[in-house]
């Protein structure tokens, strides 16, 4: 058949498609005009043209043509108007709610040749399920209906896109800036993982609202997540989920949920049990994928898949983009633990600590442990079988795109922090985020095969982080050996105190960068060990335990009380970091010891209980309570609320009298010259002490049974539970107060020492100005030393500084410099600072 | 009318700069779009050739030509998914080499798009009768079938009105579904 017949057919063909169909016939064999060979072509084709499948030759991104459109029908009081998106199940439109004229999308189940009733009433379940639920970021389930074979329901309409679309529009490169302009701050943005951090705290409330109604989502990814353009997000589609009063309808040997989303218990054929866990899984996969665009597990097949989500870590997200926060990355790597019993226990308990995290609070969520990381890093490097097939297929792909020039680019981009690195001479004081992209960048490298010319690169970087890891690891247990000589001595004097934490900021480095180095893996290291021995003032051996609680580093709120052993104790196990010692010394009370404890520490105490210590004197209960302090900005109490344990604290400053018994009881103290002046028994000896250090204060507190009170407990003996108690001891005024003295002048000692001398007045002086408890000067006359460190704001969030306190109060011209109780004057200083208007008072904890 | 200046191509005809470009970035966006969403991901045509179009369109000026630009990156998408198909057909008589590597990231598309036109080879094989005979409607299907292109950007890029692009379309299909059904 010649062309040229072929042509003429099609045109006639084309033309007939202008007559109604039941015409077209009639019109080929007119327009033919007997040309037989022509119409049987043209009829031909006409005979194909009533035969063609709806999906013939149409792209599979337009839906299907052969599905009617239901816009203008009529659900219950919905008038259908647009189709909004289609998913697996069924369509979803665009609707107008009669008697409201409010905008609502309604779901309708997509029927056809193959539905079963089962997914029939999966959807009706669905519908239910939601119904259940009335919470700001859960789309509102408002009507469910079938008419024939039409089911649907209606939901609130939520205008905005799915998190998918919005993860889609940050995976496009900055340049151009993509359009439609992504609603989150675009990835890299200062504000981008405080955005995600939100978004993502939202929806785990939601989960923990359905949580609490007992239904389990199941399904929870980025496209059921709706973000709308003011950045609300909403949870949609409990298509899978299950609902315990009505049971699941999902077979137990069919894989449900998302793939990528899937929890490793969803990813078993045989699966274990699901809980409310696997949707704080989910979610954490989803908080993955935003903090860093990618998903954590990817393969070429869903075997691959399943098996990486089942046994293998997922990359670390600091070492896909190191502007995350660590904690960030810990509360999602903690939501994403393999076991569901390592998890967070529920969506409530995620979303607590993301707001935690939010107000640049301690979270609750710990890295995991060195152990656990020596365990997992071993796991990850038997499964080599895995491995070594994807490596197969990565090498052999490698070889071909090293040729292509985009893969070349993506190459070079990887490369060029590495080249960076080589310039740099000493990396010691680089972010501890680049070392680790660095070395993630190395081994990803290492697998995929390095290019010939890259190869002296590569290996000089892997040798100097070898280099750097030994460097580390001498300085550390250097530092910390020497550190520690000097901070379990009693008194220390603050120098090896700072070589301590320098060491153990450098163990933890190691713990990043290095996690498995074998010195991490030596528990004689790591263990600070404790020696307590106690007597009386008569010389006998007396019993009683020893326990400790943890300190958190940027609150110093303590944690509960961690049995260590009974007296006598020799080389009990302490924790690392900043922990209270805790002595219970039976017919004698509690002895307190705060300590910075790092790798390897040891501490030995030899307490002598004495009789006048066996009740506090002079010394007000403060009652434990939950309280919220609107503190100054950079504080980390602020706007915080937290638990404070029931205490007894100084009702007076300690004075320059009691600093000198003290004094007289330590003949190798040195006496402060400016003592010297004071003669013994005067009325200046009932001053305040001030112009001493923190670790003298502590020495002091320690001598008499005490320590010093932390910031929440001086804050919660001066403010009451709430925020509101500016001045409720000091009603009638200023004047109960020694607060309104003229400002201090002068920068020298000398200079200030008369003023001190001329305004600061006796600890037990103005009587009228002591809180309900009892205390007195807690606003005014001196400035106090706690036990707590001052906290830095870095990159968005607080951390501790070892090496400075924060004080509390304010001095004798605090009120003249526009002071009061809701602005704490708080201030961090080293160990060697001395002030005329710092001093301080003790405390005591009220149990053990 | 606008035919005249449609100069169609055969598929072993793409070998100016510009359709090297399109045809680099596709597979390099599908590599991406696979690697960043595997499995479960379905690549669309329409995403991957407006993809190509906002990433190569600022930086090459011949593709300020939208239209133009799309009925290049159409060609190239058959061109991709085609060869997959025959290789495929082939089995293992191919020995594996550095092209054959790269292939899952277009298998699922492919078997859709199998699936889609019956047996692609045998479209393909259409597609060239097509050409000779009526090119316009072969650049259609090509435009909308293999780029994506919804049919009232084809009608567009070809100049011509909707109703006019989809009587042209039935054409092409009544065509087509005859030519592989037998």
């Amino acid at each position: 058949m010649s062309d040229d017949i072929l042509r003429r057919a099609l045109e006639l063909f084309e033309l007939s498609l202008q007559e109604p169909s039941d015409k077209r016939e009639g019109f080929l064999r007119a327009a033919a005009g007997g040309d037989t060979a022509l119409l049987e072509e043209a009829l031909s084709l006409l005979t194909h043209a009533e035969g063609v499948p709806s999906s013939f030759v149409v792209p599979p991104a337009a839906p299907p043509s052969g599905t009617p459109t239901l816009c203008g029908q009529v659900l219950g009081d919905f008038t259908l108007e647009r189709e909004l998106g289609r998913g697996a199940m069924g369509v979803v439109y665009l609707a107008r709610q009669r008697g409201f004229d409010r905008a609502v999308a309604v779901k309708i189940l997509a029927i056809g040749l193959t539905t079963t009733s089962e997914q029939i009433e999966r959807f009706h379940r669905e519908a239910r399920a939601a119904a259940k639920l009335d919470h700001a970021h859960i789309a509102r389930v408002l009507a469910d209906g079938a008419r024939d074979d039409l089911h649907w329901f209606a939901m609130e309409f939520v205008p905005g896109r799915t998190l998918a679309e919005e993860l889609d529009l940050q995976r496009r490169d900055a340049e151009p800036p993509p359009s439609p302009a992504p609603t989150l701050p675009l990835f890299g943005h200062v504000d981008h993982v405080t955005a995600v951090a939100s978004v993502i705290a939202d929806a785990a409330s939601a989960l923990s609202h359905a949580h609490e109604r007992g239904v389990i989502h199941r399904d929870v990814k980025p496209s059921n997540l709706l973000l709308t353009p003011e950045a609300c997000v909403k949870l949609v589609d409990f298509g899978v989920a299950h609902d315990e009063a009505f049971g699941s309808l999902t077979r137990s040997d069919q894989l449900v949920g998302s793939l990528p989303y899937m929890s490793p218990e969803q990813a078993r054929v045989v699966q274990s049990p699901v809980d409310f866990r696997t949707d704080v899984y989910s979610l954490g996969v989803v908080l993955y994928e935003l903090l860093t665009l990618r998903r954590p597990f990817q393969g070429a097949t869903t075997h691959e898949i399943i098996t990486k989500i089942r046994s293998v870590e997922a990359p670390p997200i600091l070492a896909l983009n190191p502007r995350v926060p660590r904690d960030l990355a810990v509360i999602c790597e903690h939501a994403m633990s393999k076991r569901a019993v390592e998890r967070y226990e529920n969506a409530a308990a995620l979303e607590a600590d993301l707001r935690r995290f939010l107000r640049h609070e301690a979270i609750l969520a710990r890295p995991p442990t060195w152990r656990t990381r020596a365990a997992r890093y071993l796991r990850k490097h038997r499964s080599s079988a895995i491995a070594s097939a994807v490596a197969c297929v990565a090498v052999l792909a490698g070889a071909f795109w090293s040729e292509h020039a985009a893969r070349a680019r993506a190459l070079e981009r990887r490369l060029a922090p590495l080249r960076e690195l080589a310039q740099i001479q000493s990396w010691s004081d680089l972010p501890d985020a680049r070392l680790v992209a660095a070395r993630g960048t190395l081994s990803e490298l290492s697998e995929t095969g390095v290019p010939k010319r890259e190869l002296d690169l590569c290996r000089g970087l892997e040798r100097r982080m070898d280099a750097l890891r030994s460097e580390w690891e001498q300085g550390a247990r250097a530092l910390t050996e020497r550190g520690l000589r000097g901070a379990s001595s009693g008194v220390d004097d603050g120098s090896g105190f700072k070589d301590a934490i320098r060491g153990v900021q450098l163990f933890h480095r190691m713990a990043v960068l290095f996690p498995e180095s074998p010195c991490l893996l030596d528990p004689a290291v790591f263990q600070p060990r404790l020696t307590v021995s106690v007597i009386n003032e008569r010389g006998a051996a007396v019993t009683g335990r020893v326990g400790f609680r943890r300190l958190d580093p940027v609150t110093a709120l303590a944690g509960p009380t961690e049995d260590v052993g009974a007296l006598p104790l020799a080389a009990g196990s302490l924790a690392l970091g900043h922990v209270r010692i805790v002595v219970e010394v039976d017919g004698y009370g509690l002895y307190e010891y705060s300590r910075v404890l790092g790798p390897g520490a040891e501490v030995a105490l030899t307490i002598t209980a004495r009789d006048d210590q066996v009740e506090p004197t002079d010394m007000a209960l403060i009652t434990g309570a939950r309280c919220a302090h609107a503190a100054i900005p950079d504080s980390p109490l602020r706007n915080v609320e937290y638990e404070v344990r029931s205490f007894w604290l100084d009702k007076y400053e300690v004075s320059i009298g009691d600093y000198r018994a003290f004094l007289d009881a330590h003949p190798t103290v040195a006496v402060p010259e400016h003592l010297a002046a004071i003669p013994r028994g005067s009325p200046e000896e009932r001053l305040p002490i001030v112009q001493i250090s923190w670790d003298e204060a502590r020495a002091y507190a320690e001598w008499r049974g005490k320590r010093l009170p932390s910031h929440g407990e001086w804050m919660l003996a001066a403010r009451g539970v709430g925020s509101g108690r500016p001045w409720p001891w000091l009603e009638g005024g200023l004047e109960r107060a020694n607060a309104s003295g003229p400002p201090l002048e002068g920068t020298s000692f000398a200079e200030r020492w008369p003023q001190f001398l001329a305004r600061a007045r006796d600890v037990r002086s103005f009587e009228a100005g002591q809180s309900p408890e009892g205390v007195f000067h807690l606003f005014g006359n001196v400035l106090e030393w706690t036990e707590s460190h001052v906290s830095e704001r870095s990159e968005g969030r607080l951390e501790p500084r070892y090496d400075r306190r924060i004080m509390c109060g304010t001095a004798w011209f605090g009120a003249t410099m526009g002071g009061d109780l809701t602005s704490i004057e708080h201030w961090g200083t080293g160990p060697e600072y001395r002030r005329v208007t710092r001093g301080f008072r003790c405390a005591r904890s009220a149990t053990y | 009318m606008h035919e005249d200046h449609i100069e169609v191509k055969s598929a072993g005809e793409l070998d100016d700069d510009l359709s090297r470009s399109v045809y680099a970035e596709l597979y390099r966006l599908a590599q991406r779009g696979m690697r960043r969403q595997p499995v479960e991901h379905t690549l669309q045509p329409t995403a991957l050739v407006n993809e190509a179009y906002l990433r190569l369109g600022d930086r090459l000026r011949d593709f300020n030509d939208r239209p133009h630009f799309l009925r290049v990156a159409a060609r190239a998408m058959r061109q991709i998914l085609v060869d997959h198909s025959r290789r495929q057909a082939a089995g293992r008589r191919i020995p594996r080499n550095r092209v054959t590597d790269i292939d899952p990231l277009f298998e699922a598309l492919a078997d859709d798009y199998d699936a889609r036109a019956h047996d692609l080879i045998a479209l393909d094989e259409a597609l060239v009768k097509l050409q000779r005979v009526d090119p316009r409607l072969a650049a259609l299907v090509e435009l909308h079938f293999f780029g994506g292109v919804a049919m009232s950007e084809c009608a567009h890029t070809l100049g011509v009105s909707e109703r006019q692009v989809s009587r042209w379309w039935q054409t092409a299909r009544a065509f087509l579904h005859r030519e592989v059904a037998s």
